[in-house]
């Protein structure tokens, strides 16, 4: 039995709200860069979609007075790329943006549409968990906002309820000019590749001290994952080339890659101790 | 669901299209407006052959679907020509010897115009940059480099 797939425009918050409200498994779709892909796969497998490319609530980046971030859903990577402000403060999320597919569909893919996708191998989430990332979600009961790191559940499955849909990625303020960071995806090639594994670290040092730390992985266990142990060895330690076993052996119990069709457990394991090592020598040196 | 018109600019003319709102722009250049110049490669966005700009902006056709092409302005590859620094592109491309089997070439035409239109003189590996979202599987990319920074050398 085929269903066709099907699809409306919501040009409103409101218009978008009364729709969900109806049918809750309506999926929203913004850039189509993984929808239309999934309806290219199974064409006779359809699902009731929703434009809301053009509601002007869940677009646009933009800063509270307190200097927080607020990037709307639909915001894609090449609109991220282009505002250099947010690129300066955020430069693990330019560099995961950049390395997103290739030019067009850095055009069309949007930041909500790469989290509601929830694939553990998506680019942007090891950056967002750095950068304490939370998010603005509405729907037909109103609206609540929850920290990324607690929106990923399972493996493709997230806290959104029913009629629920990302509004707006929220960022504190931050400096960069304190933060050692590195962003690493490991693909077939440069552009047009889903990640084998990806890492991202954010270290605070002061007198080589570590302030703050947040590292997290990608495509290494059923979804983005933060490595809070690896955070709490750094935290008040002295960086030093000492301290990079325990923390390879930290990221080890963390992860749960698997064998797939992109890469094995044996390499994600290998590489992602390979580029915190890689990461925490950087940072080393940049504080000698 | 009922079936609006769709109306839009194609290469600079006014269209209206009836039709399911899903229908990827790539079919619909394709197979109901007849224009082949766009190719289908791979319908995923992973190969670029389906490049066209809408409202200027590179996409793929593939992962486009029609409602959301709603009073656009779409430029596809038979479109490019009537552009001055799509033509020069063009001859320059044929020039450097681009094109083998030339299923690439369309896609490869609107990227670079992009890229031009963005960028009016772009570094070779801002080319690579620019074009990463193309692949060709007979030229080894290198005569289609060529072709694109020769013809910004002769915009500039």
């Amino acid at each position: 039995m085929s269903t066709p797939w099907s699809i409306v425009a919501a040009d409103t918050l409101d218009d978008l709200l009364a729709v969900m409200q109806h049918n809750p498994g309506c999926r929203p779709l913004a850039g189509g860069t993984d929808l239309l892909v999934q309806k290219q796969l199974r064409p006779l497998d359809g699902e009731p979609c929703v434009d809301i490319s053009r509601i002007p609530e869940l677009a646009g980046i933009s800063r509270t007075s307190a200097g927080d971030w607020r990037i709307g859903a639909t915001t894609s990577y090449s609109q991220i790329l282009a505002d250099p402000v947010l690129c300066e403060t955020f430069p693990m999320l330019a560099r995961a943006a950049g390395l997103t597919g290739g030019w067009a569909i850095q055009n069309r893919g949007t930041l909500g549409g790469n989290l509601a996708n929830a694939s553990p191998a998506a680019d942007s989430p090891p950056a967002l968990m750095c950068y304490e990332a939370e998010l603005e979600l509405v729907g037909p009961s109103g609206s609540r906002q929850m920290p990324l790191a607690d929106f990923f559940l399972d493996y493709r499955r997230t806290a959104l309820r029913p009629g629920e849909l990302i509004a707006a990625i929220l960022m504190p303020a931050r400096d960069p000019r304190v933060w050692h960071e590195s962003y690493t995806k490991v693909g077939t090639r440069e552009a047009q590749s889903i990640a084998k594994l990806s890492l991202a670290i954010a270290l605070h040092l002061e007198d080589g001290i570590v302030q703050q730390a947040f590292l997290a992985g990608g495509a290494l266990a059923p979804t983005c994952v933060r490595l809070f142990e690896c955070e709490t060895l750094l935290v008040g330690a002295r960086l030093e080339r000492a301290l990079i076993p325990r923390l390879q052996d930290s990221l080890q119990r963390a992860i749960h890659p698997i064998d797939d069709l992109r890469s094995n457990e044996h390499y994600r394991r290998r590489v992602a101790s390979a580029l915190l090592e890689r990461a925490l020598r950087t940072a080393m040196k940049g504080t000698a | 669901m009922s079936e609006s018109p769709i109306r839009f600019l194609l290469n600079g003319q006014p269209q209206t299209w009836k039709g399911d709102p899903f229908r990827r722009l790539l079919d619909v250049l394709r197979i109901d407006l007849g224009l082949t110049g766009s190719k289908e490669g791979c319908g995923e966005g992973e190969c670029g052959a389906c490049a066209v700009l809408v409202d200027g902006t590179l996409v793929n056709a593939c992962l486009l679907p029609m409602l959301q092409v709603r009073d656009r302005a779409v430029l596809t590859i038979e479109g490019v020509e009537h552009d001055p620094l799509g033509a020069r592109l063009q001859a320059a491309m044929a020039q450097a010897g681009a094109t083998q089997c030339g299923i690439c070439t369309p896609g490869m035409v609107i990227a670079a115009l992009a890229l031009l239109r963005a960028n009016p003189r772009p570094t070779r590996e801002e080319v690579r940059r620019g074009l990463a979202g193309n692949l060709c599987r007979c030229t080894g990319y290198m005569k289609i480099i060529d072709g694109v920074i020769q013809a910004a050398e002769e915009s500039a």
